[in-house]
């Protein structure tokens, strides 16, 4: 059994933990992060992709308005790479009632939300598909965020001054001296080997697990699940942000995703963080409501649909059921005071767009339980390079501190510029580096930091010859290159299978034939 | 948003490649990347600022032949696409005046037809094509079609057609290569279908439009587009059928004034156009003039691309067959390489050599005496690979079927 030791302990690779990991490191406090899979593999990954301008809630939280506007611009400014300002609209529609366009021009005003209004005339030329019952568009500056991206630059950051991480490592059990937790068993969900880690404050930051880490440590945290389902469009069909201007609720947005557009979401509780299962009520629905903003939505190519969980905190006695009306704000909680256990905080709730203020706060709580006195440095020290949206940064902006070694690869050998992800424009250069790194343990880790296999093809052409080109380095992995294939054959396939008709079942077909002549794969058909 | 073009191609590219691997100048040239990479794969990345390159690399290496449209099995107009953004970048860089030249055929040719004798004779010698070559990128080596002492309008004009109860009326649109540079055959079909009894009319028309497209010139080609659509208004709202000699002037009429040029009203004249040997192939009466002489020798068929786009199959071929002594066997080697003005241009030059090859190999496998083919263009590749007489089958089936008996 490995045996390590840290002062801080975080379990949970999403955006609150590895953001607070690079908070934590950014103050020189010494930290080691766990992630049970791969980094952002829960709602960091499968969220909406929003830097939301604040917009969205300026009617009904006011505080969450001014936050949301507030990191937007933070992130902006520190994470440009990650980051796309693309500018969002609101639109109000014939149909909807003017009366809360009124409070809603008020509200963003009060939360300091620059709000323009645009011709619609001009929305309608630009987007011939847009409906013609467009009435008002408002441009509010909403952004685009990727998750994966964000989370490894906080993680890369976070290194650079000393954080530790560990992923495919799960919290297994803690343990309890005298009222305190003192260490944590972890297992390698690869190897199976057992990892032992003492530290003085662990905290919980599972997202939509929490529950199931506190219940390890004996202590109960109150989280109501709640599942949103999305859809993701082969292509970029706007460029900016399209938010339907009404109260919240489900299918309202419409976020351009680099090559791909996503519309969501839904909002079902659910009674476990696995139940990721788009159903086909929820997709039904949200193609309904994205008729109202595209009549013809339904000739459009659809690659995906998944779904994410929302661990929304229901405090101590709450019993409400409405998610929609359950504050998104986010608690630090000190089982100390809650449950008298030293040793654990746990961070629920909040969205991605404050994961940064969340951090921070919680960087703050700990020092001051640690004794350290020292300022989050978060919002002044840069995540990633300024670097603006264009082809020629593309390397530089995907890959942030890890750049150079692939642009170096890319001057340097000439077949290792042929683009071998071609749905992606990934090349081989990005490939081949990628999986030399030690925090990439197969093949669906590749894909998730270069966009391997993300595009319409959905790994047709290029998850074998991704396996191809970076066979020996694959191999050195704990998972035999075959059943790395598998898997993401499986992975794509399991966010396909909720939209097979048209084009996409073609695709899925000739994905499945290929596959399963070439390899005796079927696509990943075969096991879901 | 989204053109037309542009989202069909979105909507419905399978990304399978096959495209890529039906494409003769990616199979050639490795500094063309392919039909999908510059298509699809482009269009879709473009929309993403971070992936977004102005125009796709080696896009002026493709040469509309179409074999990627015919081959994708999902209907993608991807050589339409292709042609729409190679059009925007020539556009931008400017045109030369190459270009130009080319885009518009009637403009040589009128000129060329009066002093056919010099212009063939200069286009022959080395030191010309050499000035050629430097001074406006006009390949040095690949012949150059040589052009007719009469044009055909002038020969149709005082020919006096022998039809004996005017039954029919067929409008024929003759195209520039027939116009000004093989005559004959327009003359063929005038007389084929004389002996059927159909009057031929043949009203004033403009350059189809196809080299315009190929030379990035769409305004121009629309502008020819519309020109010609107008002149063939009164006819077609008669249900007179338009017969063409020319496999791209069809294909420019039948799929690019609806599709690449987005003329609407165009997609309603289709029905009335037909290839000239679909045309005499679907007529009882001609059963009777096929039981002619036979046609004596050997020779070899080359299908070109642009007939292939048009979905007719091979009429031509078809009726030939019916009175040659020794069945005409089909040279299935693929695209010619030149593709209209194209292999005229210096860069493209060594392209258009390489995928001739396999033209030359199948002919010599072959052995014909003469080869056949509908295209005018191809068939100057054909006698470039092979030295070899070429004919448009019209040319010979005529020779036989109206010969007086
Ligand atoms: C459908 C949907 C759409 C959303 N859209 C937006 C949006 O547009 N904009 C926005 O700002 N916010 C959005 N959000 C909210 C946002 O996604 C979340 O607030 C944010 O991602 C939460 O991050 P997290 O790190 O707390 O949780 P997660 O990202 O879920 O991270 C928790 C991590 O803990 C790990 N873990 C769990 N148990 C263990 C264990 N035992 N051992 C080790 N590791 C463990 C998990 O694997 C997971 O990676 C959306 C959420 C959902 C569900
Ligand atoms: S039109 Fe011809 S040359 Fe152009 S991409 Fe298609 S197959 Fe290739
Ligand atoms: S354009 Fe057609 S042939 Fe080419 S990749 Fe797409 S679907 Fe396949």
């Amino acid at each position: 059994m490995k045996k390590l030791k840290t002062t801080v302990l975080i379990i949970g690779g999403g955006a609150t933990g590895t953001g607070l990991l690079r908070d934590l490191a950014l103050r020189g406090i010494d930290a080691l992060l766990v992630e049970q899979k791969d980094i952002a593999h829960g709602a960091s990954s499968r969220f909406h992709g929003l830097l939301h301008s604040g917009a969205r809630y300026a009617v009904k939280d006011p505080n969450a308005a001014r936050e949301c506007i507030e990191e937007n611009l933070i992130l902006k400014k520190i994470a440009p790479t990650c980051v796309e300002e693309t500018g969002g609209y609101f639109i109000e529609l014939n149909s909807d009632d003017p009366a809360y366009t009124a409070k809603w021009l008020d509200g963003c005003q009060k939360a300091g939300i620059e709000v323009r209004e645009v011709d619609p005339n001009h929305l309608k030329r630009e987007y011939p598909l847009l409906t013609k019952e467009v009435k008002r568009v408002f441009e509010v500056p909403d952004g685009t965020v990727d998750g994966f991206r964000l989370c490894w630059a906080n993680v890369w950051q976070a290194e650079e001054y000393g954080g530790r991480y560990l992923t495919y490592h799960q919290l297994e059990g803690f343990e309890k001296q005298h009222g305190r937790l003192t260490a944590a068993k972890l297992r390698s969900s690869l190897t199976g080997e057992e990892v032992f880690v003492e530290f003085e404050v662990a905290v919980n930051a599972a997202g939509a697990w929490a529950a199931e880490v506190a219940q390890l440590a004996g202590v109960k945290v109150n989280l109501l699940q709640n599942k949103g389902t999305l859809i993701a469009f082969n292509q970029r069909i706007f460029q900016k942000v399209f938010n339907r201007l009404r109260p919240p609720s489900d299918g309202d947005i419409w976020v351009p995703h680099h090559t791909i557009t996503i519309l969501g979401t839904t909002s079902v509780n659910v009674d476990n963080p696995e139940i990721l299962r788009p159903t086909p009520e929820e997709i039904t629905k949200l193609l309904e409501i994205g008729k109202e903003l595209i009549p013809e939505v339904l000739e459009l190519r659809m690659l995906r649909a998944f779904a994410g969980i929302r661990p929304l905190y229901l405090g101590e006695e709450s019993n409400s059921q409405d998610s929609r009306s359950i504050s998104r704000d986010f608690v630090i909680i000190d089982h100390e005071k809650n449950d008298g256990l030293k040793g654990l905080i746990s961070l629920v709730g909040g969205k991605l767009t404050t994961y940064r203020l969340m951090a921070e706060k919680t960087g703050d709580y700990i020092g001051k339980l640690l004794g350290i006195d020292r300022k989050s440095k978060t919002s002044e020290i840069p995540l990633t390079p300024a670097l603006a949206v264009e082809e020629k940064n593309r390397i530089a902006r995907r890959y942030i501190v890890r750049a150079p070694k692939i642009e170096e690869r890319l001057k340097g050998v000439t077949e290792e510029k042929q683009v071998l992800c071609e749905c992606e424009g990934v090349t081989v250069a990005e490939i081949k580096e990628v999986a030399r790194w030690e925090d990439t343990h197969n093949l669906e880790d590749l894909r998730r930091k270069t966009r391997l296999g993300m595009g319409t093809c959905q790994g047709l052409n290029c998850a074998h010859r991704g396996l191809g080109v970076a066979f020996t380095e694959l191999l050195e992995k704990s998972q035999e290159p075959l059943e790395q294939l598998k898997e993401f054959l499986k992975n794509r396939y399991a966010g396909q299978k909720h939209l097979l008709w048209g084009e996409q079942l073609r695709e899925a077909e000739l994905l499945t034939g290929l596959y399963g002549c070439n390899f005796s794969l079927f696509g990943g058909t075969d096991d879901v | 948003m989204l053109k037309d073009i542009s989202l069909e191609t979105l909507n419905h590219c399978a990304k399978c490649s096959t495209c890529t691997a039906n494409c003769p100048v990616a199979k050639v040239n490795p500094d063309f990347p392919g039909p999908k990479a510059v298509g699809p794969d482009w269009l879709r990345l473009s929309l993403n600022a971070e992936t977004k390159v102005d125009y796709p690399e080696g896009i002026e290496y493709c040469s509309n032949c179409k074999n990627c449209e015919i081959a994708c099995p999902s209907g993608v107009p991807v050589a339409s696409l292709n042609q729409l953004t190679r059009a925007e970048k020539l556009k931008k860089k400017g045109f030369r005046l190459r270009e130009k030249l080319f885009a518009n055929p009637r403009l040589l040719g009128r000129i060329a037809v009066n002093f056919a004798g010099l212009v063939n004779f200069f286009t022959k010698i080395k030191i010309f094509r050499l000035i050629g070559k430097t001074l406006f990128g006009i390949s040095e080596n690949i012949s150059f079609p040589a052009y007719a002492h009469k044009s055909f309008s002038r020969w149709f004009g005082s020919y006096r057609q022998k039809v004996n109860k005017p039954k029919n009326k067929v409008v024929y649109f003759p195209g520039c290569f027939t116009e000004y540079n093989k005559p004959e055959v327009g003359e063929a079909l005038v007389k084929i279908l004389n002996r059927l009894n159909y009057e031929v009319i043949v009203p004033e028309f403009k350059c189809c439009g196809q080299p315009a497209i190929g030379n990035g010139r769409l305004d121009t080609a629309q502008e020819f587009a519309h020109f010609n659509l107008s002149q063939l208004k009164k006819y077609v709202k008669d249900g007179t059928p338009v017969l063409f000699s020319c496999p791209s002037c069809l294909l420019t009429f039948k799929e690019e004034y609806g599709g690449l040029l987005g003329i609407e009203e165009a997609r309603e004249f289709v029905p009335y156009f037909y290839e000239a040997g679909e045309f005499l192939r679907g007529l009882q009466e001609i059963d009777k003039l096929l039981e002619c002489e036979p046609i004596e020798g050997k020779y070899a068929y080359h299908e070109p691309c642009h007939l292939k786009a048009s979905g007719v199959g091979t009429p031509g071929l078809e009726l030939l067959n019916e009175v040659a002594v020794n069945k005409i066997v089909p040279l299935d080697a693929g695209c010619c390489g030149l593709s209209g003005s194209y292999g005229l241009k210096a860069e493209k030059e060594p392209i258009t050599e390489a995928i001739g090859q396999n033209l030359k190999k199948a002919i010599d496998r072959h052995a014909p005496e003469a080869l056949v083919t509908e295209c005018g263009m191809c068939g100057v590749q054909l006698n470039n690979v092979s030295g070899l007489p070429v004919y448009h089958p019209l040319e010979l089936l005529a020779e036989k079927i109206t010969k007086e008996s």
